[in-house]
């Protein structure tokens, strides 16, 4: 079965990657790719728990991250899945980052934006996946509830205990 | 008729037919002003009446057409509200002018024809009466009122013509300019009372008067907004064309149905409003610079149209202001490599040259950069490196230096070439008027990135220093000889520097080649060494000073070394070999107990200390430090290295002997160590990518980790059997040919 799905994939993938970039584009693309490529090792080889990314397809431009829960907080153990799509002009353009997970918090809206300075106006060339995915699973502990995406979300926050049951059950409400 | 009648009479009776105090409304018809203006000029009261008449329409239209007029505006509260009252406003407005109507047909039949249309006049005087007591709620209501009218236009103008191009498979169900359902829509209505308003105003003479202002905000404020959305994330296309077509479909033709065809015919006007959008285009762009930067050559089509821009705007300082602190905020801190920083300024240059010909932009506002990578210790060395490493950004740079410039003289490297000496005086040309006077201007034009990087500097022979280092480092490091890839850079590099400065490193590449030759002779020579010497032979007054820490070789090496140094002399009389000992490299074979051979390539230090070790079986440190004429804090690092792979074993504090068991991996446990380093892309890719069969799995480690020559390629079956064998450790499950984490 597999064997019938995956250069299926593959193909499509790769394909339609070659139709955005243009012959001149190759050389960007390598100082990028080999930018993506050094992160990847770092990651996989700093072994921090609860914080994961890899590549999603033939390609370095887009990947899946992987974020759990901080302890201590409600959000303890709750699995969240996010993109990362880096521009080309990475690592001096931020990537764009969003849960696919569907996450309940004060600066995440429905369709999965995270509102995060460093992603935004504060990015600087110094951030990496690594950092990224660090700086959204402690925002996750601790919301920014002065500009928030979602407005029930920042009025519960201060009673944790009705929080933790609504976040629950709207995490059960998605796994079933 | 022809009875005078007594001046009291006649005031009697011009107030009531002109109605003076207001009291009756009956409007006088052609009959009645005609027997009036007979009247009037019978009694010679032509320029009396004049002036009464005129101050009867002063008054009326002060206090009592004005303050209706804007009375209307006075309750305005949303934008419905205030679309309804500006279209009743001006109706009203309307009536009341046009109830004036007879006064004008009186004072022009009373003054004839040699004075301007009375109607005219008024026009004027209503202006200023009008504006004299504007309220402040109604900038809003006309904001209101043509916001909505153009919001009406855009939407129809989209239905009719499709213009943005919109995905033309999508049906609109929704009206955006009257917000109801399509087939409710109001739009047409609501262009046509803007088009009756309008109209009335214009007969009235106010609607330039009282609406230009809001309309050209409303109109720059759409061309503002329009600007920045195509320019969003988009530089690799050319929008310049896209917007002037939309300027001239859009707005011309929507100030054509406000104002009338005549107005946009008036070329100030549209020069205005195309000016406008060239400079609102130009800041977007200058907004994006970086990014553009960072993109080229794939945003050369915005490059060319900023380019274009900035000779019909006079921006080019805000451009070189605006680059400026974003390079020092994005790009020019601790958190970026000089890579980085270099690739940065090359994509800049290589813009620039499109963006700006005559390079003093770029001399302006990349001169940040040129600052701060002097600041940076490894500059030269990343700049020589990345010209000289062909599979590099800038590998192909060197190769495409063009003659005309060939040979970076140290004046025009420097800046101060002397003009006047050169050959080129006929083609000379003023300094452009933005360049910094401060600085001479060469007329070099940029785009030539080699002369730019060494400008760095501002000098050559630091240059030329640095790669001699380079290629010394080079040379020492890959002992294979092979040359051919140096000796191709170096034509380049002579090209560019000249021949004088690069002497040196051309003795240099002979010393190689020279050794080679020698070697191979001095191999034949000897019968039966105990082990083959190849010599690096350089030349000591070429090649920097090597770091040359003494140490004192076994025995038999030295034997070996002096034979060689015999046979050498033989070959080239009056000349003898200085051995640098601690550089080179050995290959060596150990040979255990058990008959076990490996095999190593080693830095001659390990091969040394290993090589005592077959004499005697045991040593101490503080011997063996003795022996070879090294400090013992030196040793011991080396000796770790050869405990870490099991050939030597420490048997008390600072005493060593061979292990017996040689090294201790077996080979089928070095295949599985060397998969043990995919391992942890394994779980990475697992995390997040949830379940994958082994094809794949072996596809993206192919394609994520072995790119580089470090990670031993591993085929799918031993992939396999290392996954398997995870599972049977149950740190991974196996499902309908899937691996998947285990649940936690």
């Amino acid at each position: 079965m597999a064997q019938n799905i995956d250069p299926v994939n593959g193909s499509n993938n790769s394909t339609a990657m070659k139709d955005g970039d243009g012959p001149a584009s190759a050389t960007k693309h390598q100082s990028t790719s080999k930018r993506l490529q050094q992160e990847l090792l770092t990651l996989m080889m700093s072994g921090d728990k609860g914080i994961s990314a890899f590549p999603n397809g033939d390609e370095f431009f887009s990947w899946i991250g992987t974020i759990i829960g901080p302890k201590g907080t409600v959000y303890d153990g709750l699995i969240y899945k996010l993109s990362l799509t880096f521009p080309n002009g990475y690592p001096f353009t931020a990537p764009t980052v969003k849960f696919v997970t569907p996450c309940f918090h004060p600066n995440v809206d429905t369709y999965g934006n995270i509102c995060l300075d460093i992603l935004k106006d504060k990015w600087s060339a110094l951030y990496d996946v690594r950092t990224i995915l660090l700086s959204i699973q402690s925002l996750l502990g601790d919301p920014n509830n002065d500009s928030p995406l979602n407005g029930q979300a920042a009025q519960l926050w201060s009673d944790q205990v009705a929080y933790k049951k609504l976040l629950l059950e709207k995490f059960q409400d998605i796994k079933s | 008729m022809n009875t005078v009648k007594p001046v009291s009479s006649a005031w009697d009776y011009l107030k009531q037919t002109l109605n003076l105090d207001g009291k009756c409304q009956k409007e006088l018809d052609r009959n009645e002003i005609e027997g009036c203006a007979e009247f009037i000029v019978n009694h010679e009261l032509v320029d009396f009446s004049k002036e009464l008449v005129w101050q009867k329409l002063f008054n009326d239209t002060r206090n009592r057409i004005t303050p209706n007029f804007w009375s209307r505006f006075e309750v305005t509260q949303n934008e419905n509200s205030g679309y309804e009252n500006y279209r009743e406003a001006v109706k009203i407005l309307n009536t009341d002018i046009k109830s004036l109507q007879q006064y004008f047909s009186l004072l022009d039949r009373l003054s004839g024809n040699e004075m301007p249309k009375s109607f005219d006049q008024y026009q004027a005087h209503l202006g200023a009466i009008l504006l004299s007591q504007i309220p402040p709620k109604f900038e809003c209501c006309v904001n209101f009122f043509y916001s909505r009218a153009f919001r009406a236009f855009m939407s129809l103008e989209k239905r009719n013509f499709n213009f943005d191009g919109d995905e033309s498979g999508d049906v609109i169900t929704h009206c955006s300019g009257c917000d109801q359902e399509i087939d409710q829509c109001e739009c047409n209505v609501i262009l046509d009372n803007c088009h009756n308003t309008n109209k009335a105003l214009a007969e009235i003479g106010i609607l330039e008067k009282l609406s230009v202002g809001m309309i050209h905000t409303l109109i720059l404020t759409q061309i503002q907004s329009h600007v920045q959305d195509s320019c969003v994330g988009n530089f690799s296309s050319s929008q310049i064309e896209m917007l002037e077509k939309w300027l001239q479909n859009i707005i011309f033709r929507w100030l054509g149905i406000v104002y009338g065809e005549d107005y946009i015919q008036q070329d100030q006007v549209r020069k205005n409003f195309t000016q406008f959008l060239y400079h609102a285009y130009t800041h977007a762009r200058i907004e994006q610079l970086f990014e553009i930067i960072i993109g080229y050559p794939e945003s050369f089509p915005s490059v060319k149209d900023l380019q274009e821009c900035l000779s019909r705007t006079q921006l080019k300082p805000i451009l070189a202001q605006s680059l400026k602190t974003t390079l020092e905020a994005r790009l020019l801190h601790q958190g970026a490599t000089t890579e980085d920083i270099l690739i940065a300024y090359v994509s800049a240059i290589r813009a620039f040259s499109v963006l700006d010909p005559t390079g003093v932009l770029l001399d302006v506002a990349c001169d940040p950069i040129k600052q701060y990578l002097r600041h940076r210790g490894d500059t030269v060395r990343h700049i020589i490196h990345s010209l000289t490493d062909s599979s590099g950004e800038l590998g192909g740079e060197l190769e495409l230096g063009r003659t005309g410039t060939a040979i970076l003289d140290e004046e025009s490297v420097a800046a101060v070439g002397d003009t006047e000496a050169s050959t080129d005086w006929e083609n000379w040309l003023p300094a452009p008027s933005d360049a910094d006077p401060s600085k001479l201007w060469t007329g070099k034009k940029p785009g030539d990135i080699v002369p730019m990087l060494v400008n760095i500097y501002g000098s050559k022979s630091l240059f030329v220093k640095e790669y001699r280092k380079l290629l010394s480092d080079r040379l020492l490091l890959n002992l294979h000889f092979d040359t051919e890839e140096e000796i191709r850079n170096l034509e380049f590099l002579k090209i560019r520097f000249g021949e004088n400065e690069l002497h040196n490193c051309e003795v240099m590449l002979k010393d190689v080649a020279d050794s080679k030759r020698i070697n191979t002779h001095l191999q034949s020579v000897v019968h039966k060494p105990e082990f083959p010497i190849s010599a690096m032979i350089i030349s000591a007054q070429y090649w920097d000073q090597l770091k040359d820490k003494p140490m004192k070789l076994p025995i038999k090496i030295i034997n070996q070394l002096e034979q060689y140094n015999q046979n050498y002399k033989t070959v080239k009389t009056s000349r003898s070999l200085h051995w640098v000992p601690q550089s080179g490299s050995v290959e060596l074979e150990l040979e255990f107990d058990n008959h076990r051979c490996v095999s190593f390539t080693v830095p001659p230090d390990l091969a040394a200390i290993i090589s005592h070790f077959e004499d005697k079986e045991q040593w101490d440190l503080e011997e063996l430090s003795q022996e070879m004429e090294l400090p013992m804090s030196h040793l011991r690092r080396r000796v770790h290295v050869w405990q870490t792979h099991g050939v030597l074993q420490e048997i008390s504090t600072d005493r060593f002997k061979v292990d017996e068991n040689g090294p201790n991996f077996t080979g089928h446990k070095t295949e599985e160590d060397g998969l043990q380093v995919y391992w942890s892309y394994v779980v990475g890719m697992l995390t997040n990518l949830e379940a994958l069969p082994v094809e794949r799995i072996h596809q993206m480690l192919k394609m994520f980790t072995m790119q580089g020559s470090s990670g031993a390629e591993c085929t799918l079956q031993q992939l396999k059997n290392f996954l398997d064998s995870k599972v049977k450790q149950q740190l991974l499950s196996f499902s309908s040919g899937m691996y998947r984490l285990p649940k936690p």
